[in-house]
């Protein structure tokens, strides 16, 4: 188990990959907007900086839910989660299948947003990515797309537009 | 259960009053033993459906832009979260629809805001708000509270800079930028709160903190000599 924090001791120091290049040098189209597909980047921030940065916003994301009730208690009940209308409004009439479709992108749309202002608020630039970009960001256990992140939110400067925060 | 049984025998509970808000033309008696919220949202700049929630914290704050204090008790916390509706307006004026609620004394944080149609918590204030004492006997005038859909334009001088941004968020509920605008030292008195004691809001920046609604979340526009930020630290501008 002594070892675990060695690695990610040696993790955390570790530079630049090449691997991060191709996001680096990913350049949009004028005009072009992204909503969901982008990784963040600040001068002069450290890795482990980045990491708690990315940690702290992504509890704020993976917390929300499409369609949270009145609270009827604060905090939550760990008896009563999710505090979620399960299948929103119209979930009796739907289905539970084809409401989970819907609301698996609607609730990534909203963990996008919370992402976006929590690390906009923590002065974090945003950089975006294609499709297949973004697919290879987010590959892997949650620890090692955490890492890859705060390798290039602490990194070399993109050579990407920074998009609006 | 047990928190049921729990927030029986708390006193505080006990003690407390059941939130009301005032319709237009009802007659408002202060009570001694009830705190009084009073707020204003502007007609001329907003559309007239957004909703806010207050959440009465268990105790005074720990310190200068310390998160908030929820009570022990999941149930007892619950009866905290004051919600307003947006369609019960106690007065209006050219320039203001008078929000008027009785609530339980004590501190409260603005937690978040909504809008009617969404029956649903909204975009809580999880990063940065604002906290004022409610006492009893007394109206607290927190002047204007103000709100626009993060992808709108919006006429509101605080937040004119702030929504609309190229990229829209589109979340399905939408996500709601708030500003509060303390009030103004001699507003008169709204319509029908002529012999009532009423004290501007004394408000205090509150940390961040956890998102426990599990909602979008964002935080209060900054609050001038009162609410300021350095990145994402929130500066209670107050603090000596």
């Amino acid at each position: 188990m002594a070892i675990l924090p060695a690695v990610l001791a040696l993790a955390l120091a570790s530079p630049a990959q090449p691997a991060d290049a191709a996001f680096l040098a990913f350049r949009p189209a004028e005009g072009e907007t992204f909503a969901r597909h982008v990784f963040f980047h600040r001068p002069g921030v450290g890795m482990e900086e980045a990491r708690a940065d990315l940690a702290e916003c992504r509890s704020y994301a993976s917390s929300a839910m499409l369609w949270p009730r009145e609270p009827d208690s604060l905090p939550p009940d760990p008896k009563q989660l999710p505090p979620d209308v399960s299948g929103g409004p119209l979930g009796p009439v739907v289905g539970g299948l084809a409401f989970a479709l819907v609301e698996g992108g609607e609730r990534a749309k909203i963990a996008a947003a919370n992402m976006r202002k929590c690390m906009g608020f923590k002065g974090y630039g945003r950089y975006g990515l294609s499709d297949a970009l973004w697919k290879q960001l987010n590959a892997g256990t949650p620890e090692e797309v955490l890492l890859r992140q705060a390798r290039l939110a602490s990194g070399e400067a993109p050579s990407g537009r920074r998009l609006d925060p | 259960m047990f928190f049921a049984l729990l927030a029986l025998l708390l006193p505080v509970s006990a003690a407390a009053q059941p939130v009301h808000q005032f319709r237009s033309g009802e007659p408002v008696a202060i009570r001694s033993d009830t705190a009084y919220l009073l707020f204003r949202t502007d007609p001329r700049v907003m559309k007239d459906w957004f909703e806010f929630r207050f959440v009465r914290e268990a105790g005074p704050p720990e310190g200068p832009a310390a998160p908030p204090r929820l009570a022990a008790s999941h149930v007892e916390a619950g009866r905290n979260v004051v919600k307003t509706d947006a369609d019960r307006v106690f007065a209006k004026t050219a320039d203001s629809r008078v929000v008027l609620l009785a609530v339980p004394p004590g501190s409260y944080f603005l937690a978040a805001a909504g809008y009617e149609q969404l029956k649903a918590v909204g975009t809580c204030l999880w990063m940065g708000t604002v906290r004022f004492d409610a006492r009893p006997g007394v109206v607290t005038d927190l002047g204007y509270l103000l709100a626009s859909l993060e992808d709108w334009k919006t006429a509101i001088p605080e937040l004119a800079r702030v929504t609309n941004p190229p990229t829209k968020y589109r979340t399905a509920p939408m996500m709601v930028a708030v500003a509060v605008r303390p009030v103004a030292a001699g507003t008169p008195p709204p319509p029908g709160l002529a012999g009532a004691k009423i004290v501007p809001a004394d408000y205090r920046a509150v940390g961040k903190f956890p998102n426990h609604f599990r909602t979008m979340i964002s935080r209060l526009h900054p609050v001038p000599g009162v609410l300021d930020y350095e990145r994402d630290r929130v500066i209670d501008v107050k603090a000596p």
